[in-house]
């Protein structure tokens, strides 16, 4: 790898598209469809800057994921959606609730700043750590926050009855909050958060805390929560819950919105490629990564152990010709007279089985499949290296 | 042994590195014994007031006051004896002096001077009571001083003037024993008289016989006579002398003289024998009667002596009458002489304004410390529990004002109060047998002001401080503090003056003072309007509200700054993961940075690292070119171990 004192910098950048305009979008989305628009917000905290020059549209009834590293504002910008927080510059505009469930004037946007409490009763929110009284029961939970909300009585009862059935906390309505476990807490907390019946639902890293059985049935109850109707915004760190609920994910890294789209565009836009997974017994791959290194050209970063797997990242063509001309500082005419081999997945797994047995390695685990948004996460991370 | 200091150790660190918590519980402790230092750190009592009353103000009652105010007491003159009195149980005055009319020390009834105090502020009423008394009684004493001097000057003089006339005396005494024996020699003298005489001698039938004798010869002389005047006559008649007629008146002048004389017998004669009888016992007589003289002269010149002696004795008499007049003067000029009246010519009595048990006066202050702790504490206690609750980020975007929850907490803490109140009221009403609810609407009234103050004051306690510790110990800290300047354990007259002043504006101490109106001494709502315990410009209940004022205000300006605050710092933690996040980024210098970044590397904090391999990177475009060729070697190493550390 060939690194100079001023491509520093470039390596940060390399092969990102950082968004001039406040966001691309795969087709063009109507007002009728967009419930909030996010231009241009700046959030500051005693003098740090937390978000950059965010620009964003939701659409109504989507399942709209927000993904970042610990640290990079996810928290930020939600509570700055709600109003929690109030930015430095840019505005956040958004569609009351009675607007959306009546369609009337679906042009009239309103500011945040202009109707917090017609905001809050738009949106619902359930942050990282659930927020509702431990020393009540759960129905008393629900019925205060109905209360607060300014829900007659009776539809107050009636949202209680149908939120309780949807979360699956009808058999412990009379019990302490305290009593409940992780994963039912977590579901009482949405209730709470939907009691109000919002249109918009903002779920701060809904399965932080939850074990994978747990964090499955958490996303069949999101998928159940938007299938009536209500639009989610979602953020998280687990990159395979988001590709798994989300129509669509933005990128939060350094402070900024460096991408958005569905998955499929963002593997697309970032040509990661596929992805070849490998497990041998003796999870030793040293002499398979010289092989392969030899045969398709690959390069250092184009393999990964993880988890005593191999993961093999299998590069576009035109990309792998560019990152070899990069790291030859050869002309990239030139370097389209490299014999590159002619670069799938197919190919590599064929390839990696007949080096194991070649090797005498015992193959145990052999997987190819398309890069996932873990991947073209790490690759943004760490600078987007090809 | 070792885990439990682990966990003090533990403790105390986490004490310390929140510097509200350490200011609090290190600082409080300290504000509140430098304030009770400063406090009660003297003996003597400050600013005492005196309010008096006299029908009118004479020399002797103006010198009692004048004395008062020698020894620094604050007097007030009353027009009438119950505004004097009034101001007792509104706290203006400590005391009430109330002078009889007519107040004399020569007077044996009616010098009684009444004071009126607040027998139910306990731990100052005695103290007001000695002191005044003691100011009364150093009066009392310099009046029964002087009275005591003018009997002693009295006796005194008494006493020369009979030590001067006991010489007179002495002097008398002398002088009666001359006069004693002055008095035996006259006796003696006259007891020697010879005063015996025998009428015999004086022979008078013989001096009869005689003088008839004479007297018959005193008539033949007389019958001469005659005869020769017969011739005398016949003479004169035969002669022719102018003169005869002269001598013829002259004859018969004579003629008539014997017969004035009337001698016709012979008495004469024998009357000349008896006189000789008679010369002769007359000269026996005039002998004794000498001899008498003799002894009248002796006894003259001796009663002579005796009646010098005895004017002598008159004029001694005389002095020591006089003498002993003055001195019945004197003694009669002395004024007082009623044993009681010299010893205290000025009574005193003490009325006590409420007339209670050591309970009933301690009850208002009781309840001012009840409402006080509850309502401080559990304000607080509320909104930190609310603050510190899961779902306060759920309240906080709920469509509701953010003084609700004030308003709630405002009204919980008047409830929980209430029903504490209602138990303590009806057992003193019914079990302690003290009436406490003659008064009830303006106690109730009152109670509510109060309850909104400290309730105000724990609501902004639990505001300010963002862990319960710490609003726990600020609340006590306060309360105690507030307790300390008032008049429960120590009365405020025994604090500076400075701190007098201060203490007067003590939420609590006026409380107390208000509660101790109602309760004790069963004033309306109209008369705690118009208390004027702070006569000089408010009301005690307005400045109450002001507070009330004051402090909601306060929580109201407060209440959004810090939760917002409390919600970025400890619900969010934005400030601190973003910090972090943005030290990682352009934050320290890049040495510093490689080192956090190995360091997290190393930890396998992968995303962490990148997070710092990002800032490293915005560092390095600051550098110059030398630094620059200083520190690429450095980062290239930790971008290889970045990008070969196990994802």
């Amino acid at each position: 790898m060939c690194l100079s004192l001023s491509t520093l910098q470039i390596i940060k950048f390399k092969n990102l598209e950082t968004p001039a305009a406040p966001m691309v979008e795969s087709r063009d989305a109507s007002d009728d469809l967009i419930i909030i628009k996010v231009s241009s917000l700046l959030v500051k905290f005693g003098g740090t800057t937390i978000l950059n020059n965010i620009s964003l549209d939701l659409r109504e009834g989507e399942i709209f994921g927000i993904v970042g590293m610990s640290g990079s504002g996810k928290t930020t910008l939600l509570n700055t959606l709600m109003g929690v927080i109030e930015p430095m510059n840019g505005t956040v505009f958004y569609k009351p609730q009675q607007i959306i469930r009546t369609r009337e004037d679906r042009t009239q946007f309103r500011s945040i700043r202009s109707d917090p409490d017609n905001l809050k009763r738009t949106f619902g929110f359930s942050a990282q750590n659930p927020s509702f009284y431990t020393k009540l029961t759960v129905r008393e939970n629900l019925d205060f926050f109905g209360t607060l909300n300014g829900l007659p009585r009776e539809v107050k009862e009636t949202n209680m009855e149908i939120l309780l059935d949807l979360v699956g906390l009808t058999k412990a309505k009379d019990q302490l909050a305290e009593r409940l476990s992780g994963g039912m807490q977590k579901r009482l907390d949405i209730a709470c958060a939907l009691i109000h019946n919002p249109h918009v639902l903002i779920l701060d890293e809904p399965t932080a805390d939850l074990d994978p059985v747990l964090r499955r049935q958490m996303w069949d109850l999101i998928r159940k929560i938007n299938h009536r109707g209500t639009t989610v915004i979602l953020a998280s760190h687990f990159l395979e819950e988001l590709e798994t609920l989300c129509n669509r994910i933005a990128i939060l890294f350094d402070r900024e919105i460096v991408a958005v789209g569905t998955p499929l565009e963002l593997q697309a836009r970032f040509r990661s490629g596929e992805i070849v997974l490998v497990q041998t017994v003796s999870q030793s791959y040293g002499k398979l990564v010289s092989r392969l290194k030899d045969e398709f050209k690959l390069l250092e970063h184009h393999f990964v152990e993880r988890h005593g797997k191999l993961e093999i990242r299998v590069p576009e063509v035109q990309v792998l010709i560019e990152e070899l001309s990069e790291a030859r500082d050869l002309d990239p005419k030139a370097a389209e007279k490299l014999i590159v081999p002619s670069l799938s997945a197919a190919r590599v797994l064929e390839r990696v089985m007949r080096i194991c047995e070649q090797l005498g390695e015992q193959p145990t685990y052999l997987v190819a499949s398309k890069a996932d948004l873990d991947h073209i996460f790490e690759a943004i991370v760490s600078g987007g290296k090809r | 042994m070792s885990a439990m200091m682990k966990v003090v150790g533990k403790n105390l660190k986490l004490l310390i590195r929140s510097k509200s918590s350490a200011l609090v519980v290190i600082l409080g402790p300290l504000l509140v014994t430098l304030l009770v230092g400063l406090a009660f750190n003297n003996s003597t009592l400050f600013n005492l007031k005196v309010a008096t009353f006299s029908p009118q103000y004479d020399e002797l009652t103006t010198s009692f006051l004048d004395k008062l105010q020698e020894q620094n007491f604050l007097v007030t003159r009353f027009d009438n004896e119950e505004n004097c009195v009034e101001s007792v149980k509104l706290g203006v005055s400590h005391a009430c002096m109330v002078f009889p009319p007519g107040l004399d020390i020569a007077a044996a009834e009616g010098n009684e001077i009444a004071f009126y105090v607040d027998n139910s502020r306990v731990n100052i009423v005695y103290t007001i009571m000695d002191t005044i008394s003691a100011g009364i009684s150093s009066r009392t004493r310099e009046i029964s001083s002087g009275l005591v001097q003018v009997l002693v000057d009295t006796l005194g003089k008494t006493k020369e003037n009979a030590e001067k006339e006991n010489a007179n005396v002495l002097k008398l005494i002398e002088q009666n024993e001359q006069v004693r024996a002055r008095q035996k020699e006259i006796e003696g003298k006259l007891s020697s008289l010879d005063l015996s005489v025998e009428s015999g001698d004086f022979n008078i039938g013989g001096l009869r016989a005689s003088y008839d004798g004479r007297l018959t010869e005193l008539y033949d002389t007389d019958s001469k006579i005659r005869i020769s005047l017969n011739e005398s006559r016949e003479i004169l008649d035969g002669m022719s002398d102018p003169n005869a007629t002269s001598v013829e008146e002259q004859l018969t002048s004579i003629e008539n003289e014997l017969d004035d004389l009337g001698v016709n017998g012979t008495d004469w004669v024998a009357l000349t024998a008896l006189f000789d009888d008679l010369d002769e016992t007359v000269t026996q007589v005039s002998g004794q009667l000498s001899a008498a003289g003799s002894a009248r002269s002796d006894v003259s010149g001796i009663t002579g002596a005796v009646k010098a002696t005895l004017d002598t004795n008159l004029n001694t008499v005389m002095t020591v009458k006089g003498s002993l007049g003055q001195m019945a003067s004197d003694i009669s000029a002395v004024e007082i002489t009623d044993v009681g009246g010299i010893v205290s010519p000025i009574r005193t009595r003490v009325e006590p304004v409420a007339a209670r048990t050591y309970i009933s006066f301690l009850y208002p202050s009781l309840v001012s410390l009840l409402v006080m702790f509850t309502s401080v504490l559990l304000g607080s206690t509320l909104i930190m529990s609310e603050k510190r609750s899961r779902a306060f980020f759920r309240n906080l975007i709920s469509p509701i004002k953010s003084t609700l929850f004030v308003y709630s907490t405002y009204v919980t803490v008047l409830i929980v109060l209430g029903i504490q109140l209602v138990i303590v009221f009806a057992l003193t009403e019914w079990g302690l047998k003290i009436p406490v609810l003659r008064n009830l609407p303006s106690v109730l009234f009152l109670t509510f002001i109060v309850t909104t103050v400290f309730t105000l004051m724990g609501i902004l306690i639990g505001s300010l401080f963002s862990s319960e510790e710490t609003a726990t110990m600020a609340a006590i800290s306060t309360s105690s503090a507030m307790l300390f300047l008032s008049n429960l354990i120590l009365p405020l007259e025994s604090m500076p003056q400075y701190l007098q002043q201060v203490a007067r504006f003590n939420p609590f101490v006026i409380s107390e003072h208000l509660l101790r109106q109602t309760i004790l001494f069963k004033q309306p709502i109209g008369g705690l309007l118009g208390e004027s315990y702070f006569a000089e410009f408010i009301p005690a209940v307005y400045l109450l509200l002001i507070y009330v004022s004051v402090l909601f205000m306060a929580v109201l300006l407060l209440l959004n700054v810090v939760q917002k605050m409390y919600l970025f710092r400890h619900v969010l933690g934005i400030t601190k993961r973003e910090s972090v996040s943005a030290a990682s980024k352009s934050d320290g210098s890049l040495a510093e940075l490689l080192e956090r970044g190995k360091s997290q590397l190393a930890a396998g904090q992968l995303q962490e690292a990148r997070g710092t391999y990002i800032a490293i990177n915005e560092s390095y475009t600051r550098l110059s070119q030398g630094e620059k060729k200083h520190f690429y070697p450095k980062i290239v190493q930790f971008h290889e171990q970045l990008d070969k550390a196990p994802r």
